[in-house]
C-alpha cells in the first residue's frame, strides 16, 4: 500500500519542518504520484506568489507613551468636565435654597438672612507688633530646643566611644589570646579558606560581570539599529527634498522656455504682419 | 549589515527590554514598541490591506500591550502574546467602518487588476514596466488575501510574512498546531484556486521573477 501523507505532513513538507524519515518517505510518494506532486507545486506556487506583498514602511510615533497617555487622557476628558458641572448645580441649588450671600468688602460669606456685627479695630502697628513678638517667642523656644538636642547628641556620643572602646580592647585581648594558642597548621588552613573564598568572589564578579557586559552590547546594538535606521529615513527624506527641487526647477525652465518661445512667435508673425 | 538583519537580532535579544517594560519601565517600553511597530504594522496592514485600517488597530494594539503588560505570563512568550492582541484588534476594526470601505474599494477594480497584469507581463520590457507589473501583483495579491476566510488568512500571514513557528501560531490564536497547519493548507490551496481564476499563471510569476 502506497504512503499518503497528511495535510499537515504536506506543510511541514513545504515549509521545510518535516522530520528526516517522513520526508524522504514524502519524496518518494512524490515521485511516484503526479497529482501529489502537483498539489505540492500548487502549495508552492501560492507561496511564490505571496512573496510578490512586500513590506510597507511606516514610522513609528518618537514618544509612544506620550502618545498612549494623551489618547487615553482624550477619552477620559469627558468625565471631569461632567462632573464638574453637576457639582456646580448642585452647590447653585443649595446656595439658593439657604439664601446664600457674599460680601467682598470683609470677605463675608452668609447663609439665611444677614446682621451686621461691629469689626475689631486694629492698626498697622498693633498688627505688626503682635507679629514681631510672636516671631521673637518662636526664636527663642527654638534656640533653647537646638541647645538641649546638641547636649542630648554630645553626651549620647561620648557614651557609645567609651562602650565600644571597651568592646574593641575585650575582643583585641582575647583575639591575642586566641593566636597564641593556634597552631600553625590552622592558621594556614585559615589562610587557605580565606584565598578560596577570594577566589570565589573574584570569579562571581567576573561571571556578574560577563552577563552585565551581554547586556549592555544588546542595549548598544538596539540602539545603534535605531540610530541606522533614523539616518536611513533621514537620508531618503533628503533624497526626496533634492527629486522636488529638481522636478520645480525642471517645470520652472520649461515655463520660461514656453514664454521665450511664445514671445518668439509674436514677434516674427507681428513682423510678418507689419511687411 | 543591513537594516532588517539588524531589526531582527534585536527583537530576537529583547528579553530584558520586555522584563523591564513588564515592571513599567516606560524608557524600556518605548524600545520595544519602537523595534515591534513596523511589524504589528505590516500584520495589520495585510489583514486589512488599508494603511488606515491598519495605523488604527496598531495603535490600539499597543495602547492593550501598555495596559495589560503584567498579563504576560513568561517572556518566551511575548511573540505569540503580541500578536493575539493585534489579531484581537484587528478583529474589532474589521467590525468597524474600515472594512466596507476596504471591501468597496477593492471590488470596483477586480477585472481590471487582472487584464492589467495580464497586458503588462506580456510588454514589460523596461524598467518602469516591471515596477508597475511589482505593484499590480502586489495589489492582487493584497486582494486574494482578502478573498480568504479570517481564519485562513490570519495563519497564512502569520507564516508566510511574521516568520512565525507553528507553536507560536497555535499559541497566538489558541488552537492546536494541527489545526494551524490544516487552516494554512486550505489557505494555500484557496489562494490558488483564486490565483486561476484571476489569470496569475505561472508565467507571470516567472517573469517577476
Amino acid at each position: 500500500m502506497s504512503f499518503e501523507p497528511t495535510k499537515e505532513q504536506l506543510i511541514d513538507f513545504v515549509y521545510g519542518t518535516l522530520p528526516e524519515a517522513e520526508r524522504i518517505k514524502v519524496e518518494q510518494a512524490v515521485k511516484q504520484n503526479p497529482d501529489l506532486k502537483a498539489e505540492i507545486e500548487g502549495l508552492s506556487q501560492s507561496r511564490v506568489f505571496l512573496g510578490n506583498l512586500e513590506d510597507e514602511e511606516v514610522l513609528e510615533p518618537e514618544r509612544f507613551i506620550w502618545e498612549l497617555t494623551k489618547r487615553q487622557q482624550k477619552q477620559r476628558s469627558l468625565w471631569p468636565l461632567v462632573a464638574v458641572a453637576a457639582s456646580l448645580s448642585l452647590l447653585f441649588l443649595i446656595a439658593y435654597a439657604t439664601n446664600f450671600s457674599v460680601s467682598y468688602g470683609s470677605l463675608e460669606l452668609a447663609f439665611g438672612n444677614s446682621h451686621k456685627e461691629t469689626p475689631l479695630q486694629l492698626t498697622t502697628d498693633q498688627v505688626q507688633q503682635m507679629i514681631n513678638s510672636s516671631i521673637t517667642t518662636n526664636n527663642v523656644g527654638l534656640v533653647a530646643q537646638i541647645e538641649d538636642a546638641k547636649q542630648d547628641m554630645k553626651s549620647d556620643f561620648q557614651a557609645q566611644l567609651a562602650a565600644n572602646n571597651k568592646l574593641q580592647l575585650k575582643d583585641m585581648q582575647r583575639i591575642a589570646a586566641n593566636y597564641k594558642e593556634l597552631p600553625n597548621d590552622k592558621v594556614e588552613a585559615y589562610l587557605a579558606q580565606l584565598s578560596e573564598g577570594n577566589r570565589t568572589i573574584i570569579n562571581d564578579f567576573f561571571t556578574s560581570s560577563a552577563i552585565q557586559q551581554q547586556e549592555y552590547m544588546n542595549t548598544i546594538l538596539t540602539d545603534f539599529y535605531a540610530f541606522v535606521d533614523k539616518q536611513r529615513k533621514e537620508d531618503l527624506h533628503a533624497i526626496q527634498a533634492s527629486f522636488d527641487e529638481l522636478a520645480y526647477k525642471n517645470q520652472v525652465q520649461t515655463q520660461q522656455t514656453d514664454q521665450i518661445l511664445a514671445s518668439i512667435i509674436t514677434t516674427v508673425n507681428s513682423g510678418s504682419l507689419g511687411q | 549589515m543591513t537594516g532588517p538583519d539588524l531589526l531582527q537580532i534585536a527583537m530576537e535579544h529583547s528579553e530584558s527590554l520586555i522584563i523591564k517594560a513588564r515592571s513599567g519601565d516606560e524608557y524600556a517600553f518605548n524600545r520595544l514598541a519602537s523595534l515591534w511597530y513596523k511589524r504589528i504594522y505590516n500584520f495589520c496592514y495585510k489583514y486589512f490591506g488599508s494603511h488606515d485600517a491598519a495605523m488604527e488597530a496598531t495603535q490600539k494594539t499597543f495602547i492593550a500591550v501598555h495596559k495589560s503588560f503584567h498579563t504576560l505570563q513568561s517572556t518566551d512568550r511575548f511573540k505569540s502574546w503580541l500578536y493575539r492582541i493585534a489579531l484581537n484588534k484587528c478583529h474589532e476594526e474589521e467590525r468597524g467602518k474600515f472594512r466596507k470601505k476596504m471591501v468597496s474599494m477593492f471590488s470596483s477594480s477586480e477585472e481590471g487588476v487582472t487584464m492589467q497584469v495580464a497586458q503588462v507581463a506580456d510588454s514589460a520590457s523596461s524598467n518602469a514596466d516591471r515596477k508597475m507589473l511589482k505593484k499590480e501583483l502586489a495589489e492582487l495579491v493584497t486582494k486574494c488575501l482578502n478573498e480568504l476566510s479570517s481564519e485562513q488568512r490570519e495563519v497564512v500571514i502569520m507564516k508566510e510574512y511574521e516568520g512565525l513557528k507553528f507553536r507560536e501560531i497555535a499559541e497566538a490564536l489558541d488552537i492546536s498546531e494541527n489545526t494551524a497547519k490544516s487552516r494554512l493548507y486550505y489557505g494555500l490551496t484557496s489562494l490558488r484556486k483564486t490565483m486561476s481564476k484571476m489569470n496569475v499563471t505561472r508565467e507571470t510569476l516567472d517573469y517577476e521573477l
